[in-house]
């Protein structure tokens, strides 16, 4: 039989409470709530700056909202895990998702209004790029470049 | 600053300021400029700043009449050595506008249909690009930050 602490509250129910507040604490971590931050934060930065025509003092094209939608739906589509990139915004008006912290170690995405994704790899002495379509999963070579540059 | 009327060629040793007037050019994580700092869309041209002739203080000058013109804020630029472009296949060529004796076309980018070699370059060019923040002494002059 559970034992009845002083605060009224049975030891099951003490263990049961420290596990939901480490799930709880575990799950906010997450790169769930990591993307959902991201599209909240940076996503919706660049959409609040970048929604007008030059943004960038260099007659950068405006962000659409076809752009907008695609760059979240990558975002979302994301397996979970995966390092969250930082969001930013190309003169063409495309969403940019960059990935890697060494200089040589680099991946930048780009999210064009029509549902392309132009990509560009720095992999030490190696480098690639070329473009995918986006059909609303995450193409398996950008995962396996994401990977590369982390 | 050059001389409007004697602007020489641009050396291989030059360093060319790309001035940076929007957040969504830098790496908030890292403080690195990201390729898209350096793709020239819509023109076929990059725009910088050589560094020959000219003190810190001029060139953040022209930097900050940028910003002050159009109401934005300054937030740096991007430093990169003129090899570097020449080493891209790209070509420095000296353009003298009024106002900036020292600025620089950075031309021979392959086309705004081939996007991806576009950004490939450009990260080539991200990857060995110094961010300098704007000092405090140029910072100072235009209030509106978006």
């Amino acid at each position: 039989m559970a034992t009845i602490h002083d605060n009224g509250e049975s030891q099951t129910a003490g263990f049961i409470r420290h596990r939901m507040a480490d799930c709880s604490r575990q799950l906010q971590k997450s790169a769930v709530f990591g993307i959902e931050s991201v599209i909240r934060g940076e996503l919706a930065d660049v959409w609040e700056e970048c929604s007008q025509p030059n943004w960038d003092c260099y007659n950068a094209l405006p962000v659409t909202w076809d752009a907008f939608h695609f760059a979240e739906q990558f975002l979302r589509s994301l397996p979970l895990g995966t390092a969250t990139p930082s969001v930013g915004a190309e003169p063409d008006g495309q969403i940019t998702f960059d990935w890697g912290r060494a200089p040589r170690r680099r991946l930048s995405v780009s999210v064009s209004p029509d549902g392309e994704l132009h990509y560009a790899a720095l992999l030490g002495p190696g480098k690639t790029c070329g473009t995918e379509p986006f059909f609303g999963e995450v193409p398996r070579t950008i995962l396996n470049l994401i990977r590369q540059v982390r | 600053m050059l001389d409007p009327a004697h602007v020489p060629e641009v050396g291989l040793d030059e360093l060319l300021s790309r001035f940076i007037l929007t957040r969504q050019y830098v790496n908030q994580q890292t403080k690195q400029l990201k390729a898209a700092a350096f793709v020239p869309h819509p023109y076929e041209e990059l725009s910088v700043t050589r560094d020959r002739e000219a003190t810190d203080d001029e060139i953040w000058s022209v930097g900050q009449g940028i910003a002050a013109l159009q109401q934005k804020t300054l937030h740096g630029c991007g430093e990169v050595l003129a090899a570097t472009y020449i080493q891209q296949k790209l070509k420095t060529i000296a353009d003298p506008v009024e106002g900036n004796p020292n600025h620089v076309n950075i031309t021979n980018w392959p086309s705004a249909a081939d996007k991806p070699a576009q950004k490939l370059i450009a990260q080539e060019i991200a990857a060995v690009a110094r961010f300098v923040p704007t000092p405090e002494s140029h910072a100072s002059a235009t209030s509106v930050t978006k």
